[in-house]
């Protein structure tokens, strides 16, 4: 078959260095495949041809913790001059600029880089760093007005106050991340005014000094379409952004995260029409006699965005919900859009008729994504909610309007610390059962041991079980 | 497969090693530099490419039917969205191919000014000499030897990025 070749075939077969002959806009694609800037570096020595073509990479994405554990003086040296030598050898202005320093180095070290950064036009920066004794960080003189400036993440883990100056402005800022730092309130409120193009905005694990009494976080941002408020460190002693009631008055805005809150009075959501998908799971940590009055909250905010799409709630919100007092009076008539609806919580007396309330409520719903957990920790005491509540007998399994319309949308199920309790296997057996449209179910185990010795045998016994939907895929993982 | 009708236009390409392969224009147009010979009227029925042997030939036609027939972006955004699916899973397919026959069609694509290919395969080899040695990259890449750096060259630029090197 073999055929006689003509012209000048690729024969690399006989060590023609092909690669090396392609032009410098290849051999460029191929140098940011690699995304690090330190591999990108190491092809300097490849060959002549291969010498200088890192300086014409438009990103810079370094990382201390990639060399070695405990850096010694002179290799912190090392990549302190690395930093500053990648920088100014940058031939093209910068797209992205990332840099993971640690505590290795001060400040004006840091927001020197940056300042060539900016020089360099980089329309992407995002830092993380810190300060040995959580000392008081100043904003940068480079970074109060900068016109490039498209995206900004900066994370000062575990935490360091940040004062920001007065005349800032990013007239190009589309997106803002703040992550670990400790700041006045009005100063992170600033942003959402000094950014007229401003899309996303997330505030994850940030705290407030100076907390006036019953000040709240307000975002009014005309352009926003994504805001996130995570708070999942509560180790400092300050008071957490999510901490605080919470007011959004954002037209454009299409996706709301409000992780790890703590639900207040004041969750007050205006003019979110184009709301589509909302993510609300407040800590589960909540004063008892409070409950009801949030319940009242809760379903107002829940009329607020019944227009959403895709929902995600937690136990909290159904507990908040069953306490409610307006339960009956206040319930959002329908969510006429929702088509995916995700619930992370334990299951106890009333928790399903709380799920089945707004699955009546949702005339198109395509999916249901059931995460179920141990009893609440903290609570138990309180409420009962003892392991044993986990208890078949809160499923209401014999009950055949119940049964179908929970399980006529379920599509994953995924049981959270899972330890092969019989109990626990009655329910997956009967989910699987009569659940006709599940696509996955999950055992999450967080014991390792027991994982090992467990999980084959508890496997082989769900094989078995009856399945609605025979292809349902079953997976076993350990997540701690 | 094919979702072009018959009596669309035909353009014939013919290999190093003389197959031809008959394919729609639509198809053909996925290659700038196929496009403008059309474009210039410079093309006749057949194409011929003297430094494309026809194994090389044929996958990038295969690549090139399989973009050609994806719903482009400015069609409905749900389509929109399996289809660049779909588009993905072909084309990491696509590149589990051996390292010669990637050189081969990232030359073809380079003459043929395809760019979803020249990037698709420039990641790929990417991907290949992610986390290798240099001597390992240049080994895969065959890099030629008497292009190498003086060791005092190649010194001299482990020195000046010592951390990079470390």
């Amino acid at each position: 078959m073999k055929k006689p070749k003509r012209a000048q075939p690729p024969n690399h077969k006989n060590g023609f260095d092909f690669i090396s002959n392609m032009p410098d806009v290849v051999l460029l694609l191929i140098l940011q495949g690699l995304s690090t800037t330190e591999e990108i570096v190491r092809t300097s020595i490849l060959s002549t041809r291969w010498r200088y073509l890192w300086t014409s990479i438009p990103f810079i994405d370094l990382d201390v913790s990639r060399g070695p554990k405990n850096p010694t003086k002179p290799q912190k040296k090392r990549f302190k001059e690395f930093v500053s030598r990648v920088l100014e050898n940058q031939t093209l202005d910068l797209n992205s600029f990332r840099l993971r320093c640690l505590n290795y180095y001060m400040p004006v070290t840091i927001w020197r880089w940056v300042n060539t950064a900016v020089m360099r036009k980089a329309k992407r920066i995002d830092l993380m760093f810190f300060t040995k004794e959580n000392h008081v960080i100043k904003w940068p003189h480079c970074l109060v007005t900068c016109d490039s400036l498209e995206s900004l993440r900066l994370d000062l883990y575990p935490h360091s106050f940040l004062v920001f100056p007065d005349g800032m402005s990013f007239p190009a800022l589309r997106f803002l991340e703040l992550n670990n730092i400790i700041a006045k309130l009005d100063m992170v409120e600033r942003f959402t005014k000094i950014c007229p193009l401003l899309e996303e905005l997330c505030l994850i694990d940030c705290f407030i000094t100076y907390h006036k009494l019953g000040e709240i976080l307000s975002i009014t941002c005309s352009k926003l379409k994504t805001l996130r408020i995570h708070q999942l460190n509560n180790d400092f002693y300050g008071l957490g952004i999510a901490n605080l009631g919470l007011k959004v008055s954002c037209p454009d805005l299409e996706l709301l995260e409000c992780v790890g809150i703590e639900f207040k009075d004041h969750f007050i959501l205006e003019n979110v029409n184009s709301l589509k998908k909302a993510v609300i799971l407040p800590q589960r940590r909540f004063i008892r006699n409070e409950i009801s009055k949030l319940g009242d909250t809760i379903l107002k905010v829940l009329v607020g965005i019944s227009h959403v799409e895709s929902l995600s709630l937690n136990f909290s919100i159904i507990l908040f919900m069953d306490a409610a007092h307006g339960l009956i009076r206040d319930f959002p008539a329908s969510f006429p859009n929702l088509k995916k609806l995700e619930i992370t919580t334990t299951i106890c007396d009333y928790t399903l008729n709380v799920i089945i309330r707004i699955i009546r409520c949702s005339p198109i719903l395509e999916s249901l994504h059931l995460i179920i957990l141990e009893a609440v920790e903290g609570n138990t005491l309180n409420y009962g909610w003892e392991k044993e509540s986990y208890g078949p007998e809160y499923w209401a399994l014999d009950e055949v309007q119940t049964r179908e319309i929970l399980t006529r949308h379920l599509k994953r199920v995924e049981f959270l610390e899972f330890d092969g309790l019989k109990q626990k296997l009655v329910i997956a057996r009967w989910l699987l059962k009569y659940a006709n449209a599940l696509e996955e179910m999950v055992f999450s185990w967080c014991n390792e041991e027991m994982y090992h010795e467990m999980s084959t045998v508890t496997m082989n016994q769900v094989a078995k079980f009856y399945k609605a939907y025979p292809t349902v895929k079953l997976i076993t993982l350990l997540k701690y | 497969m094919s979702t072009s009708s018959s009596s669309s236009k035909k353009i014939v390409l013919k290999s190093a090693d003389n197959e031809t392969f008959e394919i729609d224009e639509i198809v053909a147009l996925e290659s700038q530099a196929i496009k403008n010979m059309i474009e210039d009227e410079c093309a006749d029925n057949v194409i011929p490419l003297g430094n494309i042997d026809s194994k090389t030939l044929s996958k990038i036609i295969e690549y090139c039917k399989k973009h050609a027939e994806s719903p482009k972006k400015d069609d409905n955004a749900d389509i929109d969205e399996k289809a660049v699916e779909d588009l993905k899973s072909f084309d990491a397919e696509f590149a589990k191919v051996d390292m010669p026959l990637i050189q081969d069609i990232l030359m073809a694509a380079n003459f043929l000014n395809i760019d979803n290919l020249i990037g698709l395969m420039c990641r790929t080899i990417a991907d290949r000499i992610k986390g290798k040695t240099p001597e390992e990259i240049r080994k895969i890449l065959n890099i030629n030897k008497n292009d190498l750096l003086s060791p005092e060259q190649e010194a001299k630029a482990r020195e000046e990025n010592s951390w990079a090197f470390d």
